[in-house]
């Protein structure tokens, strides 16, 4: 074999071998997804025959039965209403604290910064207890304003910190302008900082929807009524009450999961700019 | 200029600005060591030095963006230096144009204007007259990334002058632009400058700019200012070697040696077959290590020359040749508007005026005056 | 940088977060401090009083808290060896594709799969009767390979730490895929016409240029790992046999069903100290410059 022809056949073996690496891991990444859509749309009956292949007669009254019969539709709302505050305070307060932290100097920036980065390390099991107690003396179980303001303070650190990255992209000189131009700060913050900064904020703002759509763990705790439980909870309390009508939970997965694949798939440069934009400046 | 354009125009010439002793530094650096620079009213003034000197740090200090440690700002007869940027009345133009991405052109310039609250028909009038002036007529509507390099200036320009400021602050603001738009600005800079009257301070790199637009410079090196006048004096009598070396293109030669008497008569010996006789007055020298200064131009290719130098390279420009030879061990340059037919590694002789000789100080720098 | 000689507002701006955090975070965190020190006679509800360092104590002595812990750890190790090096390798074999936004994109996708969604889909993947996988298992002919993953103790935790990692390796692999992006080819170029090979390429100018990243992952999945919930407690609440028990689940479950408040406070104290140490130790240890 001449030695170019058995380095275009190496090569090509490699290729071979990298190609079936990224496409088994297309299969590894969808298969559960696809489970759960094909799940849904079975009878109980077929669930055990007829685990991989598509449902021969798709139960769409499934959704129906979920969203409509057992109200589930308020879980919904209630995960709407829930994720859209958090994600809209959220922003606004990391957009404050960052536009601080990389625009100006003053006193104590850094110790302030770390105390912002000690956010990031604690866990939401840990701080249960006296949030719990908190929210008690407010009278705030079971409330919305009780379900969405500790949630925030989970990805406030997170925000702060993806926030100032961004703002440290805006070019020094741009500041100089507008404040040469004679922006007080808050109009340089409104004006200036917040429209270029915007691609950015986009980011943030859907990774902190996404995260407090599948937050599960303090609504768990907070909203034990069952109108005012998001969808996370909702799915896990109908799991406990129909053990065994998978077909229903995954009805109730699947619920869950269409908004927000419907929010990767039209703001994926946001998500792939907000993840990676923290790690790699 | 249309009529329009009538409505930028200023009555007086922008404020006097004064730099006393303004110290800066950065961490530990020391960016700015004790700066003074007086400014007249209406001036247009050069700030020329080598890269991380400081000039942008003076602007900025100048401009209120940036804090002095030690020293005073005063424009126009008060002092400023706790002042905001948007009470100084200075406007400024970046290297990069700093240009609002989110406006458009109109946008851009009218901004500051609307955050004066300015009414919508004046802020037009103003903004209409920069456009006549800059061309920038046909262009309103387009955002910034629409723009090519030249146009991004000029509306940088316009944003500055809607403001009518009593103080321009450039800050190498062609050097991203090619040279033949490079020297179309600068000629519209000039005129708008006469036209404006406005103080103005213009950091550049080239020194085409440098010594054609000023009324003066100001070389800078290392956070000091070295030397302050008019270009030509700067040029002609630089004050010490890093002057003599940094302005002028290509750069002035200059020959390590030391101050001897011969016969009765002063000279510098470069080495031992280099020997350069210098005035009389020179005598007081004596002894010294001394740099010995010449430019370019004036040293002359002659065959009865008194210097043999050998040829390395030919550089044509068409204009001019530069000729780079080795002279007694040193490298020197050669400036002439004759075409070189030579080939490197042939030697000529050279010769040079005493008159157009530079002498300086090698151990402080400092210009001895013959 | 504006600098700012006595101007009020970076504080102002910042004010909000800061108070925010501190009623949601610190006060919480102090609380807990101050909670560990408080013990009762037994039961809900009781008189508290200080009882000095006993929770301390007791959780020294704790089998079950010492057992959490080492499988927190391990799944730190597990999150590093499964999700971060498959994200690494994904990202190093799409960096010159042209597909690779369409592929990475796919990866992706997991990721925004709520982690209570992934445990419950997960949890029939693995079912012992109609699982897909052991279904797969059993259409290849490994059916002796079949078993109840979730339920068996010796493979609950791998179990269940894959599910994890499903949802995780697409992160990693976009931000190795960043990382890489930002590395300037030029360099792979030289290397290459300086005779590297693909291995010697990537030990030589791959992994030190993506140092910077590579540390932000890995102490980004050292803190994800050590707080980890959701997954574990909709998968197997700690079970069989406590052989997924892992600290958080562990306090949640002291706080809900046994009501110890001040043992489960001392624990989150522990807990909290030990994420810092490791994160604060783990950015030291990465970010110093060799000498
Ligand atoms: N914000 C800052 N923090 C720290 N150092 C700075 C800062 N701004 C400038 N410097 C330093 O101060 C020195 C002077 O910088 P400056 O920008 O004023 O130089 P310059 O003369 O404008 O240079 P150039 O011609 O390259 O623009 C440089 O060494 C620079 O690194
Ligand atoms: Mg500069």
């Amino acid at each position: 074999m001449s030695p170019a022809l058995r380095g275009l056949l190496t090569r090509s073996g490699a290729g071979f071998v990298s190609n079936g690496i990224l496409v088994i891991f297309v299969l590894i990444s969808l298969f559960p997804v696809y489970l759960m859509f094909i799940t849904s749309l079975k009878s109980q009956a077929e669930l055990i025959s007829n685990v991989f292949a598509l449902p021969h007669d798709p139960k769409w009254g499934n959704y129906y039965l979920v969203l409509i019969q057992r109200g589930y539709y308020k879980a919904v709302i209630n995960s709407l209403i829930f994720a859209g505050s958090v994600t809209v305070l959220t922003v606004l307060l990391s957009v404050l604290a960052a536009f601080a932290f990389a625009v100006f100097d003053f006193a104590g920036k850094r110790t302030f910064f770390v105390l912002v980065l000690v956010g990031l390390m604690v866990s939401e099991v840990s701080i249960l207890i006296p949030v719990y107690n908190l929210l008690k003396s407010m009278n705030l179980l079971n409330t919305y304003v009780g379900m969405i303001l500790p949630q925030i303070a989970l990805g406030l650190s997170f925000g702060i910190f993806l926030m100032t990255t961004f703002f440290r992209e805006v070019p020094r000189e741009l500041i100089d302008a507008a404040r040469l131009d004679g922006c007080t700060d808050w109009q340089l913050l409104t004006k200036i900082m917040i429209p270029v900064g915007l691609p950015g904020i986009n980011a943030l703002a859907v990774i902190e929807f996404l995260w407090a759509w599948n937050s599960f763990f303090l609504p768990l705790v907070i909203a034990t009524k069952q109108e005012l439980m998001p969808l996370s909870v909702s799915v896990i309390d109908f799991m406990g009450r129909f053990t065994f009508n998978y077909e229903l939970v995954a009805t109730t997965c699947v619920i869950m999961f269409v908004p927000i694949l419907i929010l990767y798939i039209f703001t994926q440069r946001s998500f792939r700019r907000g993840v990676t934009m923290g790690a790699v400046k | 200029m249309t009529a329009s354009s009538a409505k930028l125009d200023q009555v007086s010439a922008g404020p006097r600005v004064s730099i006393r002793q303004v110290e800066k530094s950065f961490g530990g650096t020391k960016v700015l060591k004790g700066v003074d620079l007086e400014i007249n009213s209406g001036e247009f003034l050069i700030l020329l030095g080598p890269s991380g000197c400081g000039k942008t740090t003076l602007l900025r200090i100048i401009a209120g963006l940036e804090k002095a440690n030690r020293g005073e700002i005063w424009l126009g007869g008060s002092e400023v230096s706790a002042l905001e940027p948007k009470e100084r009345n200075v406007a400024m133009v970046f290297q990069n144009y700093a240009l609002y991405p989110h406006m458009n052109v109109y946008d851009n310039q009218a901004f500051s204007l609307r955050l004066r609250g300015m009414s919508n028909a004046r802020i037009k009038g103003r903004v209409e007259g920069a456009a006549a002036i800059l061309g920038l007529q046909t262009l309103q509507n387009r955002f910034p990334r629409q723009l090519s390099g030249g146009q991004r200036q000029r509306v940088s320009m316009g944003r500055a002058i809607v403001r009518s400021p009593g103080i321009f602050l450039f800050d190498e603001p062609l050097s991203n632009l090619d040279a033949k738009l490079r020297v179309h600005m600068r000629g519209e800079i000039k005129d708008l400058h006469h036209r404006l009257g406005t103080t103005s301070i213009y950091v550049t790199h080239d020194q085409v700019e440098a010594m054609t637009m000023g009324d003066r410079i100001v070389v800078m090196n290392q956070g000091v200012i070295e030397q302050v006048g008019h270009p030509l004096d700067v040029f002609d009598k630089p004050k010490n070697l890093f002057v003599a070396g940094f302005v002028g293109s290509p750069a002035m030669n200059l020959l390590t040696g030391s101050m001897a008497m011969e016969g009765g008569h002063p000279i510098v010996r470069c080495s031992h077959e280099l020997t350069v006789p210098m005035p009389q007055s020179a005598m007081k020298f004596n002894g010294r290590a001394v740099t010995l200064g010449i430019r370019p131009h004036q040293l002359g290719i002659d065959v009865r020359g008194s210097y043999e130098a050998e040829i390395r390279d030919i550089q044509p420009t068409g204009v001019e040749t530069i000729l780079l030879c080795r002279l007694a061990g040193q490298d020197v340059l050669v400036q002439t508007t004759e075409r070189i037919t030579g080939k490197a590694g042939e030697r000529i002789r050279l010769s040079m005026n005493a008159g157009n000789l530079h002498l300086f100080d090698t151990a402080s720098g400092e210009r001895l005056e013959v | 940088m504006i600098e700012s000689r006595g101007r009020k507002s970076p504080y102002l701006f910042l004010a909000p977060a800061i108070i925010y955090l501190g009623i949601w975070i610190y006060y919480p965190i102090a609380k807990n401090f101050y909670l560990s020190f408080l013990g009762t006679e037994g039961t809900h509800g009781a008189d508290f009083r200080f009882v000095g360092l006993q929770n301390y104590h007791q959780l020294l002595s704790d089998e079950l808290f010492h057992r959490a812990l080492l499988h927190n750890l391990v799944w730190v190790l597990l999150s590093i060896l499964v999700p971060v090096v498959i994200g690494l390798v994904l990202a190093v074999l799409l960096v010159h594709k042209r597909t690779r936004l369409f592929y990475s994109a796919i990866f992706f996708l997991p990721v925004t799969v709520a982690p209570i969604m992934a445990a419950v889909v997960w949890g029939w993947i693995y079912n012992p009767t109609f699982g897909a996988l052991n279904q797969m298992l059993t259409l290849i002919g490994l059916d002796s390979l079949a078993q109840p993953w979730l339920g068996d103790a010796a493979t609950a935790l791998v179990s269940v730490n894959m599910i994890g990692s499903w949802g995780y390796y697409g992160f990693c692999t976009l931000i190795f895929l960043a990382g890489l992006q930002n590395i300037d080819p030029e360099i792979f170029e030289a290397a290459r016409i300086d005779g590297a090979n693909a291995l010697q390429q990537f030990r030589s100018i791959t992994l030190p240029l993506l140092k910077p990243t590579l540390t932000f992952v890995l102490v980004y999945t050292t803190i994800g790992s050590m707080k980890f919930f959701d997954i574990i407690y909709v998968a197997t609440k700690g079970g069989p046999d406590n052989s997924t028990q892992i600290v958080a689940v562990y306090m949640f479950d002291l706080f809900i069903r046994q009501g110890d408040v001040n043992y489960a406070a001392a624990m989150s104290v522990v807990l909290t100290a030990i994420i810092l140490a490791m994160s604060l130790l783990a950015i030291r240890n990465m970010t110093r410059k060799p000498s």
